[in-house]
């Protein structure tokens, strides 16, 4: 298997097998197969390569290095979380492109040029779409479409700049790019879109809240973090990634304070996770690049987690608005305790898991004296905990009591999120399992006194200041509503402007017909007059009639070439 | 933190009891006392000089979420909008 099959293929050719299973045996079969895939990674060297020529191209369809394995790791890792979480769900159409999802995303990893980096960026769009679309609602229809939309655009960017770019240099080599030409620009703003960059991101916090219970999950590991890793293999060290992703880390927590449907809170929250990964690959040096591998390692756990929880809520409450939640510790204590773990972890709390990998990335930013970045990251630090950290769990689980009582989480589930909590606090326990995966070699202890202390105070003021703003009501409340994002430019901008346009040139062209109308009118009764049965035009003429006209053509056609 | 025998005890959780938050209270504001105090009793080892200024991360943080809150308050002026405002 690991010689004969691209990594990844285990979980698309796997998948083709599930709508023919049922019960037990569909159960073993899902948790399989990521066991066997990761099996497979971790049975190929590193340097391991697999080379094709087709139609002239040269092509590679396995890489296998500590980037590629290390991201195919926690994919696999990923995907069997998912599948557990998922394994009470019946749909075919769900459970076949969850599977091809995951095992596209993989086979991007482990791919070593762009062509072939196009044709799983693509699939991993289109697979991914069904995530959404299976909860079968008009919204995700809708916001479906334009997922799909936006996610074929960044495919298209990618062909394009792969296309230029191949014109240029005559490489096809996905390996490090830089922004240097046209085709390299076009590929980054492809990337850009997956990963969420400012004004591009819209597509996320549109539609992962919209996906099912369990497609969501899938959805928040795989896309973004593909964008990150293409970001890092194509693009580290590029400068102008430090802002972008300094304002990644920022725009989004302000919408996320006050945002109603909680797994939309969480959708931004994940938008600013990226930001710190992608000042990481900004920066570029080996501690960074460390930094935005681990923190993508850690951060597809975290949220992964954080996402089951509100997924098993909406389960079970079914709703996932904050206004209408509250008090579900009482029902749902477990998924509680889980969420209350992903928390912990993705605010950073020391012994959790994004405690041990954002370190790395704010030691090399403030190591590389971006000064303001490193702030602007302290900033999002502790806003990351008021939002993901403190109202997603005090919200859901306590605050006033919403009167909802329900069942605890199903067992597939529970186990899910248990596993996933038991990895984020086993992390931040023994940080050196994550460090020793690492591209680079990491000489780095995010358990010195000073490190635990000022973390410590941050987020415990932060709580202090929720507390604060909670008891003198300044605190916004959760308000049944919806806020106004880039997407508001093509959901109604856009299409206000065209029916507006369409409708100046219904009146114009009503207008102009108008004023002209009695000319046209004229010319018409003038061609009707000629051209018409009784016009001169229009009678049927005799044979020899005919005859003699065309004789005379025949005489002038002579004249004229006789000349 | 939630205990599970919530479900099968009809009477009150911890959490409901009159006072139990207030102790919550107090205990964080034990916690940030302490942590306040921490400051002054190891060698800090930071980056920029400013670091260096004692309960710099504890204003930080505060004032940080203070002024994140009420910004996004004032932008649900500018943004906010009815659920079904695309429908």
């Amino acid at each position: 298997m690991t010689e004969w099959l691209p990594p990844g293929f285990v979980l698309i050719l796997g998948a083709l097998f599930v709508p023919f299973l049922r019960g037990h045996t569909r159960k073993v079969w899902l948790l399989l197969l990521p066991v066997l895939g990761l099996l497979q990674i971790w049975g190929l060297p590193n340097g391991y390569e697999w080379n094709l020529t087709l139609f002239g191209f040269d092509l590679q369809l396995v890489r296998v290095d500590a980037l590629s394995r290390i991201f195919g790791t926690v994919f696999y890792l990923a995907a069997f979380l998912g599948l557990i979480f998922a394994l009470h769900v019946e749909d075919d159409l769900e459970v076949v492109s969850a599977l091809m999802y995951a095992g596209a995303a993989i086979a991007a990893v482990f791919v070593g040029d762009l062509i072939s980096l196009f044709v799983f960026w693509e699939l991993t769009a289109v697979t991914s779409l069904f995530l959404i679309w299976a909860r079968r609602t008009e919204r995700a229809y809708r916001a479906g479409l334009r997922y799909l939309i936006v996610q074929v655009t960044s495919g298209v960017l990618l062909l394009a700049g792969t296309l230029i770019h191949y014109a240029d240099t005559g490489s096809l080599a996905f390996g490090s790019l830089g922004l240097v030409s046209l085709g390299t620009g076009l590929i980054f703003v492809g990337f850009g879109i997956k990963a969420a960059f400012p004004l591009l991101h819209a597509w996320l916090e549109d539609a992962y809240p919209e996906a099912t219970v369990t497609g969501t999950v899938f959805l928040s590991a795989f896309t973004t973090k593909l964008a990150i890793y293409a970001l890092a293999r194509s693009f580290a060290g590029t400068e102008i990634l430090v802002p972008i992703g300094a304002l990644m880390t920022v725009f989004p927590i302000f919408y996320a304070v006050i945002e109603n449907d909680l797994r939309r809170v969480l959708a931004y929250s994940l938008n600013n996770q990226l930001g710190f990964m992608v000042v990481g690959i900004g920066i570029g040096t080996e501690m960074a690049l460390n930094g935005t591998v681990a923190h993508a390692f850690a951060h597809i756990l975290y949220k992964a987690l954080l996402f089951m929880s509100m997924g098993a809520v909406l389960f079970r409450a079914g709703t996932i608005k904050g206004s209408e939640l509250g008090g579900l510790y009482k029902s749902m204590p477990w998924t509680a305790a889980f969420c209350i773990v992903g928390a912990a972890s993705i605010s950073a709390f020391p012994l959790f898991s994004g405690f041990i990998s954002k370190s790395l990335i704010l030691a090399a930013t403030a190591d590389n004296h971006y000064t303001l970045t490193f702030l602007v990251l302290l900033f999002a630090s502790a806003g990351v905990f008021h939002h993901a950290g403190i109202k997603v769990p005090y919200f859901a689980f306590f605050a006033h009591d919403s009167g909802i009582r329900c069942e605890e989480a199903p067992l597939n589930m529970r186990i899910a999120m248990g596993i996933a909590a038991a990895l984020c606090i086993g992390l931040g326990l023994w940080p050196g399992l994550l460090y020793s995966l690492l591209p680079f070699p990491v000489n780095f202890d995010p358990y010195t006194t000073t490190h635990v202390v000022t973390q410590l105070q941050l987020l415990f003021f932060a709580a202090a200041a929720f507390v604060f703003l909670q008891k003198t009501g300044i605190y916004p409340p959760e308000l049944a509503s919806i806020n106004l994002d880039v997407d508001w430019l093509y959901r109604r901008a856009g299409p206000r402007l065209v029916a507006a346009i369409g409708a100046t040139w219904a009146r114009t062209r009503e207008a102009l017909a108008h004023s002209a109308g009695r000319h046209f009118e004229a010319a018409a009764a003038q061609l009707r007059a000629l051209h018409a049965p009784p016009g001169v035009l229009g009678e049927p003429w005799s044979t020899s009639q005919a005859t003699l006209w065309v004789a005379l053509a025949l005489v002038a056609c002579l004249a004229v070439a006789y000349w | 933190m939630p205990h599970d025998d919530s479900q099968k005890t009809p009477s009150r959780h911890w959490l409901e009891r009159p006072g139990s938050v207030n102790k919550l209270i107090r205990g964080l504001a034990v916690f940030c006392a302490v942590l306040l105090v921490a400051d002054f009793f190891y060698e800090k080892l930071t980056h920029y000089a400013w670091e260096q200024a004692p309960a710099f991360y504890a204003v930080f943080g505060f004032v940080s979420c203070v002024f994140l809150v009420i910004a996004a308050k004032g932008l649900r002026r500018l943004l906010m909008r009815d659920e079904d405002y695309y429908d």
